[in-house]
């Protein structure tokens, strides 16, 4: 049996601001060749993680490795091996696109002048910049900035890619364009991204990991995290007083949670029940034999990442 | 992967790591851009041009005008203490105008983050900097300035000027500069203020004579009273041996330390 290799490993790594615990203890384990979103709020934590797991930052406690290199002590030599896009880019506003790919692929290698051209121009072309390459970047939009920011972290073909926050600003376009380009790295290089754009990682990555208060809650392959408690959610669209049915719901043993939301200028709930079979047999006939509501849609859905992530991070129903 | 076989991996090591590269840039930004022209120019203009003043228009202006007072003529220096006592006072100023917030920049822009993202060390970062500047305030401040002062006095004067004794001038007005050059690198990297940094690399550079007037002991461990002490220095005046080494000496040792304080300082700052 193949054994996956680690490429990040980290044990009990903290990080103390004064007073503020930005990073409580983390237990980090990213396999090799895979893509794995690093999820959670604002102030979670991710950017501080990923600047310990650099070397930008020091760790209060703990320790961590990449490549079973130590991420205080080998710093530099791991970063031979890294490629790293930063939350907003900025690079020396002076230079133009290909100076800036050029001066990156430099700390990387020597050789012939026409060698760097070369993978400057691959890199320009992966990331669809070629028409730009000779502007000035303080001109480029943010979009443009943040895939010239996936160029220069790939341009030493990286056994590790860490993006923080990738799509954060972009429009949808750009957003689409910076998952495509992850998703042709998906062969070449292992992919530790953070974000908080649930259906970015939904679409592209293998694994998650969940972050809150500077605390892990949770880690593994989607697959793994969706099918955990056997969850379905439905949706339900009513108009009328449903007050008291309501209650009634609240107090059914297989129903776990029930979240009341507008929705398109009637009242939707969403109901995330433990039991599939019985709730499939059950919750309709129990919504329309209630006189007090028209029912005026249900629809049932499997759980998705939002759904997890909402249901961790609230600490609704979870066991860690 | 292209080019696999043609590019070799860059292996430097330790405090080396990225300093070729980062070098190569700062050094651009001294020389393949204005800055070394802007600074020859504004540099030329305020100490060779009261030079110049002093030496040409003023001689001229009291053969041509008569009534001047002679007493008051004679208080006016002469070039040699004139160029060096101006340029060891104004010149620190243009060091410290310049190098600051070259890493206070870097840090808020987020391009320090980024370049240390690379396989770099972070001595590198500091060094490259201090390295450029040293030699851009060199050339531009000190070679150019002092060559061309050297020529405008020995013309005036009808003979050349002892040329070891401008050299050991030009000499210690580059330790000044240098000086204020690694305090403002080290105010840099300790603190994340633009208006700290300029509030004591200028404090320095202004009150420094203060501090030697109101207690004269600091002139021996000191750059502050250097200034005063070139000129003396070039014209081959006998002076006390120990007024001319332990400033000098002092000053030297301070240098190391400040920069011996940026590099430790900086391995350690947060990004």
């Amino acid at each position: 049996m193949n054994k996956q290799k680690t490429v990040i490993l980290t044990k009990k790594l903290s990080k103390d601001f004064g007073e503020i615990q930005a990073l409580k203890g983390l237990d980090l384990n990213v396999p090799e060749h895979t893509i794995t979103g690093f999820l959670g709020p604002n102030g979670a934590g991710k950017s501080t993680t990923i600047k310990l797991l650099l070397g930008l930052l020091q760790p209060t406690k703990g320790s961590g490795e990449i490549f079973g290199l130590d991420i205080q002590k080998q710093s530099s030599e791991i970063r031979r091996g890294v490629g790293y896009l930063a939350q907003n880019p900025h690079f020396y506003a002076e230079m133009t696109a290909r100076e800036v790919l050029q001066f990156s692929a430099k700390f990387f290698f020597t050789g012939p002048k026409d060698a760097i051209e070369s993978r400057v121009d691959e890199m320009l072309e992966m990331v669809g910049l070629e028409d730009k390459s000779n502007r000035k970047v303080k001109g480029f939009s943010g979009g443009e900035r943040q895939r010239l920011g996936i160029a220069q972290a790939q341009i030493n073909y990286p056994d590790l890619l860490i993006l923080d926050e990738p799509a954060a600003s972009l429009d949808p376009m750009g957003r689409a364009d910076v998952l495509n380009i992850m998703d042709k790295l998906r062969d070449k290089t292992t992919i530790f991204y953070s974000t908080h754009i649930l259906d970015d990682v939904q679409r592209v990555s293998d694994r998650v990991v969940i972050l809150n208060h500077g605390e892990m809650i949770a880690q593994g392959p989607i697959e793994e995290l969706l099918s955990a408690g056997r969850e379905v959610v439905y949706f339900i669209t009513y108009e009328g007083d449903a007050k008291s049915l309501r209650s009634k719901v609240n107090s059914i043993p297989w129903i776990s949670n029930l979240i009341e939301e507008p929705f398109n200028g009637v009242k939707r709930w969403r109901i995330t029940v433990n039991d599939p079979d019985l709730s499939k047999k059950e919750l309709l006939p129990l919504l329309v034999s209630f006189n007090q509501i028209t029912v005026l849609s249900f629809g049932r859905k499997e759980r998705e990442l939002e759904d997890v992530f909402m249901q961790i991070i609230s600490g609704e129903n979870y066991e860690k | 992967m292209k080019n696999e076989g043609i590019l070799k991996s860059n292996q430097t090591k330790g405090w080396r790591m990225g300093l070729k590269n980062l070098l190569d840039r700062e050094m651009g930004k001294w020389w393949q851009t204005s800055r070394w022209c802007t600074q020859t120019l504004v540099w030329g203009l305020i100490t060779n041009g009261v030079l110049g003043l002093l030496l040409f228009l003023l001689p001229f202006l009291t053969a041509t005008f008569e009534g001047i007072n002679q007493a008051e003529l004679a208080d006016i220096p002469d070039g040699t203490t004139a160029f060096f006592s101006l340029a060891g006072i104004a010149m620190p100023i243009g060091v410290v105008v310049l190098v600051q917030g070259s890493i206070i920049t870097e840090k808020e822009l987020g391009t320090a983050e980024w370049v240390l993202s690379k396989p770099v060390s972070r001595s590198a970062f500091v060094l490259s900097k201090l390295i450029a500047h040293s030699l851009g305030f060199f050339i531009t401040y000190v070679v150019f300035q002092t060559s061309i002062a050297y020529v405008m006095i020995s013309n005036s004067q009808g003979s050349p000027q002892t040329l070891l004794g401008f050299i050991k001038g030009a000499g210690i007005l580059t330790l000044i500069l240098f000086f204020y050059l690694t305090l403002t690198l080290m105010m840099e990297v300790l603190v994340d203020s633009r208006s700290i940094v300029l509030g004591v690399t200028l404090g320095a550079a202004l009150g420094g004579a203060l501090l030697v007037n109101l207690f004269p002991f600091f002139a021996l461990i000191t750059p502050f009273a250097m200034p005063n002490l070139i000129p003396l220095i070039v014209m081959e005046t006998t002076l006390p041996e120990y007024l001319i080494w332990l400033p000098f000496f002092c000053t030297f040792i301070m240098c190391l330390i400040f920069i011996t304080i940026s590099l430790w300082r900086f391995n350690k700052k947060s990004l």
